[in-house]
């Protein structure tokens, strides 16, 4: 009877001890400054034919949550004109911060010529200088934070855009499908996840729910179904990461709005498609897409 | 997201699959007991080094006849993040060796999976079946087939199901002392499978450039009462 009981009492207690959630997050939080143009640590695309103006780059700060900690957020355009603008959100992905994705935001800023789009980039808490700790909760509320910041400048849903890269492609999918105050009139995703189901079938090879490993509620292929808005998607076809067919494709297959593009770019991986589609086509890409009624 | 976040996730994904060493090849004598502990797993690059995930699991066996032992296990890593999985089954001694002509065995068994998360179970059907060489005076060495069997018709997202049957390789080598028995088996998992663009680093074999699923490492040891 002990033996048993000493048993039972094992099992709870092995099966208690591990959650792999905390280890989702993957923030980069060793700089003291955001450095931007200046930036010398690691970058997964370099775009020096692509510059922005300094003097319509602006970092500042926004409170987010009930402890109204402070995220960082640099802004690629005139501030002023906000109200007349058209801007791109940009949610980042898991790794880095602001600083390692800044590339990233000048190329958007070079859509349709320099600084002709407003782009918007923030660090969700615990990444960079944002204070807190990451979370999917706190990823989704710091980028209402940033909608609502956009509205609170003058921004209308006739001029906002939403791009999602990664990570990113589920704050970008689940403020489109639900709303954020303002609704993007476009929706552009990069190298999207599926869910978290996907990766678990894809790494055992069953049928395994993902809720065998983890309490991550990230579901873009479902939450697509929602969103009706025209949609931009591009995926390396040799991502090793979230692999193309399984993540890509059903996210892509899932939008049921009237309008998307795909574009499934040869031997990109998980972070270089913009280079390897090269930045001249992946730029006009976008400004085909943008543009078009 | 985080690289390193979803190789833990595959890797543990793994944990659930048929990435386990055989519960019992060869046949116990009638009323013959044995617990015994398996470790290992995949092999992964881990830095400049090829190690093998350790993975754990419990087992028991229980000869009903000579031919005929039922046998549980459970697998103890998997609790660690909250799983339970439980197999029960019986392996069923077929021809028995004689010279080179190997003794065959045949397993089936069914893997009960369920999560403390959200309550999803899963349960798969296993059939393996195995040939073994008594050599020297305490060894036997085997070589076999590993067979899970996939019943949903779909998988995430309503997506077809096309692939039901996740099989492996196997042979292995155990020596046995009079109460003790010591196991070192190799797998390959999921050989049919590509494992091109996996996130994991697995060690495998290739054709024709292109890898395929994962090669496994296994140590028992096991105690006969």
């Amino acid at each position: 009877m002990k033996s048993n009981t000493f048993i039972i009492l094992l099992i709870i207690g092995l099966s208690s001890c591990l959650d792999l959630d905390p280890l989702l997050f993957n923030p980069n939080t060793d700089i003291e400054e955001y450095k931007l143009d200046d930036f010398e640590g690691e970058q997964e695309i370099e775009v020096e034919a692509y510059q922005v103006a300094d003097s319509l780059t602006t970092i500042f700060t926004v409170e987010v949550g009930e402890r109204k900690e402070k995220i960082y957020a640099v802004y690629v355009g005139d501030m002023d004109s906000i109200t007349t603008d058209t801007v791109i959100l940009y949610l980042h992905g898991n790794a880095g911060h602001i600083d390692y994705y800044w590339p990233r935001a000048k190329l958007l800023a070079n859509v349709n010529g320099q600084n002709n789009y407003g782009v918007l980039i923030i660090d969700y808490r615990g990444y960079g200088l944002s204070e807190g700790s990451p979370s999917e909760d706190n990823m989704y509320e710091d980028s209402r934070a940033a909608v609502s910041w956009l509205a609170e400048q003058g921004l209308s849903s006739d001029r906002f855009m939403m791009y999602g890269f990664s990570l990113g492609s589920a704050p970008a999918i689940e403020l489109t499908a639900k709303g954020a105050g303002l609704t993007p009139f476009k929706l552009m995703i990069e190298s999207p996840f599926a869910s978290s189901e996907v990766m678990v079938q894809d790494g055992s090879g069953l049928s395994l729910p993902g809720s065998f490993f983890t309490n991550l509620k990230i579901d873009n292929a479902e939450e697509i179904k929602r969103i009706n808005q025209p949609l931009y998607w591009i995926h390396g076809t040799d991502d090793d990461f979230l692999a193309l067919d399984t993540h890509g494709e059903i996210v892509f297959q899932n939008h049921q709005g009237q309008y998307k593009e795909a574009f499934r770019i040869p031997g990109a991986n998980h972070g270089d498609v913009p280079k390897i589609m090269g930045y001249e086509t992946y730029i006009k890409s976008l400004e085909n897409f943008i543009l078009k009624p | 997201m985080s690289k390193e976040y979803f190789k833990f996730l595959i890797l543990v994904a793994c944990t659930l699959g048929a990435c386990t060493a055989q519960r019992v090849v060869k046949p116990l004598a009638k009323s013959e007991q044995q617990i015994s502990v398996n470790l290992g797993g995949p092999l992964i690059g881990f830095g400049s080094l090829t190690i093998p995930i350790p993975l754990s699991s419990i087992n028991y066996a229980n000869g009903i006849s000579d031919k005929l032992t039922v046998h549980g296990g459970l697998q103890t890593t998997s609790l660690l993040y909250r799983t339970f999985q439980l197999d029960a089954g019986a392996t069923y001694g077929l021809l028995e060796n004689k010279g080179w002509t190997p003794g065959v065995s045949i397993s089936g068994s069914i893997n009960v999976l369920s999560d403390m998360r959200e309550h999803n179970s899963r349960l798969y059907p296993q059939l393996d079946a195995n040939l073994y060489w008594d050599y020297g005076k305490n060894h036997f060495m085997y070589v076999g087939s590993t067979n899970w069997i996939e019943l949903r018709n779909t998988k995430a997202h309503d997506e077809f199901q096309e692939k039901r049957i996740l099989s492996g390789i196997q042979f292995g080598n155990t020596w046995n002392t009079d109460r003790w028995s010591y196991t070192v088996e190799s797998k390959w998992l999921a050989h049919t499978r590509s494992s091109l663009n996996s996130v994991v680093d697995y060690k495998t074999y290739s054709f024709g450039g292109e890898p395929l699923g994962a090669v496994g490492l296994y140590f028992g040891i096991a105690r006969r009462f």
